[in-house]
């Protein structure tokens, strides 16, 4: 059986935004998570999965997410930030852990999306992402490199510089200029 | 990343205090940094509003990168396990609610210690009779739903136990058919052969590595000596010893599913004779043999 626990079964907006639904979640509302599940999960499992290169480990690093999201929803309020940001982020920190086999590190984070994008809605999110993968690939070569090894390998600036024959300060430089890359993109 | 202050440290040298980095930021949001250098980050975080934005702002560039993945759709079961695992959790954390509801009752059921203020107590009481009785209605009421959503899984797990009883019953008697030593194990030809030769049967899946093996008329062995089969994989590497096992008195044998890993592709399988308690590598020759 689903416990319904009130609030959906009486009034359900057409689209419920991400921090309505956390409020549900945080007052015990199961199925405000499985909605949120039902709109972030390919998101989450896909970065898993691009990171981990493995379907099950893939599956329990989406199943950590969202638990934490059920357990700890008011780490995920943000003042007008994205959640669909923060649990993309959150599931490439989670598989990295997993991928060096190490205890969760807990950080702050306060995310913000330089986009306007409605990822509440599965057209926006589909936008958004086609958007940041074109992005992705119009960095330099050497930028974009340095991103995807340190992002979804999880590899460290050093790390990278000893792989790329870079030095330290030049990786440094190349994530933050990638970074840059994306945001100025993004702007408005 | 483009605010001026957090791009330019400041000279206060107290940890926590200096602003961050344009380039820390970055290893901070990545969790490169580690030990002292994080530790400093985050206590200056708390303070730094500035330098927090700044950390937004690198997040949600990370969170782009994150959705430039190619998108794949969960596992069909993914979705019901965390409901499950949800529903769960959410029923152990409402017990101490009940249990603090029953606490407030039972102060409430003592009202003589209110006595200087019976008729206000009492009136109060009433109220509160009446909001202990909505409460417990509603409770009741989901209870009996519960209840009632409970009897109806446990209905269905039954019937799904006892059609696993069945199936396990069934599968006893199947093994218990093809081991028994005293089972009559009949080789049906056109010609009756001149002499029974030994003749063994393997039956192998290859994606969970569930392999069974029957074989009849094998040679009684002397002391000391067993029967070993063996898996010899088609990518060429050295055959894998499958089992050891023993004929009965009739030179029947059986082998079912030993412990093989999964996906292995074969090419022969063969059984040699080994030494008590089996061997590593296979002793020639096979004294019987077959190829896929």
């Amino acid at each position: 059986m689903e416990l319904q626990t009130g609030v959906f079964d009486t009034a359900v907006p057409p689209i419920a935004d991400d921090a309505f639904l956390l409020s549900l979640v945080q007052s015990g509302d199961e199925q405000a998570v499985a909605t949120l599940f039902d709109r972030y999960s390919r998101t989450v499992y896909s970065v898993a999965l691009r990171v981990l290169s493995d379907a099950a480990s893939a599956e329990d690093v989406l199943q950590e997410v969202f638990l934490q999201l059920w357990r700890t929803p008011g780490s995920f309020t943000t003042d007008g930030g994205s959640l669909g940001g923060r649990l993309a982020v959150l599931a490439r920190n989670r598989s990295i852990d997993a991928l060096r086999r190490r205890r969760p590190i807990n950080l702050i984070d306060a995310i913000a999306l330089g986009s306007p994008s409605d990822l509440a809605r599965e057209a926006g999110r589909n936008r958004f992402a086609e958007r940041a993968r074109k992005l992705l690939h119009q960095l330099p070569s050497g930028q974009r490199k340095a991103l995807e090894m340190a992002f979804f390998d999880g590899l460290t600036h050093r790390e990278i510089a000893e792989m790329t024959g870079e030095p330290v300060s030049t990786v440094k430089s190349s994530l933050r200029s990638a970074l840059l890359a994306l945001r100025e993109a993004f702007q408005p | 990343m483009s605010s001026s202050k957090p791009s330019s440290p400041s000279a206060d040298p107290r940890p926590g205090t200096r602003h961050a980095g344009p380039e820390d930021l970055v290893l901070y949001a990545l969790q490169f940094l580690a030990g002292e250098q994080a530790a400093d980050l985050t206590h200056h975080f708390e303070h730094c509003a500035e330098c927090l934005r700044e950390l937004a702002l690198v997040e949600g560039d990370l969170a782009a990168c994150a959705f430039s993945v190619e998108p794949h759709s969960p596992p069909a079961l993914a979705r019901q396990r965390l409901r499950t695992q949800v529903a769960r959790e959410n029923r152990v954390a409402a017990q101490p609610a009940l249990a603090a509801f029953g606490r407030n009752r039972s102060i409430l059921a003592s009202p003589e210690d209110e006595a200087p203020k019976r008729s206000r107590a009492l009136t109060l009481l009433g109220w509160l009779g009446w909001i202990l009785f909505a409460g417990l209605a509603v409770a009741g009421a989901k209870f009996y739903q519960e209840d009632a959503a409970q009897s109806a899984r446990l209905g269905a797990q039954s019937s799904e136990l006892e059609r696993l009883n069945a199936d396990s019953a069934r599968a006893h008697q199947l093994l218990d058919a093809l081991t028994d030593p005293d089972a009559a194990h009949v080789t049906l030809s056109a010609k009756p052969p001149a002499k029974a030769q030994p003749l063994g049967r393997v039956t192998y899946n290859r994606a969970n590595g569930s392999l069974i093996f029957l074989a009849d008329d094998l040679d009684p062995l002397v002391t000391g000596k067993v029967y070993e089969l063996w898996l010899v994989p088609a990518d060429g590497r050295n055959p894998i010893p499958a089992a050891v096992f023993h004929p009965d008195n009739h030179g029947n044998a059986s082998v079912l599913l030993p412990t093989l890993p999964a996906g292995v592709p074969a090419r022969n399988f063969g059984v040699s004779i080994e030494d008590e308690g089996g061997a590593q590598t296979p002793t020639p020759p096979y004294i019987l043999a077959g190829s896929l």
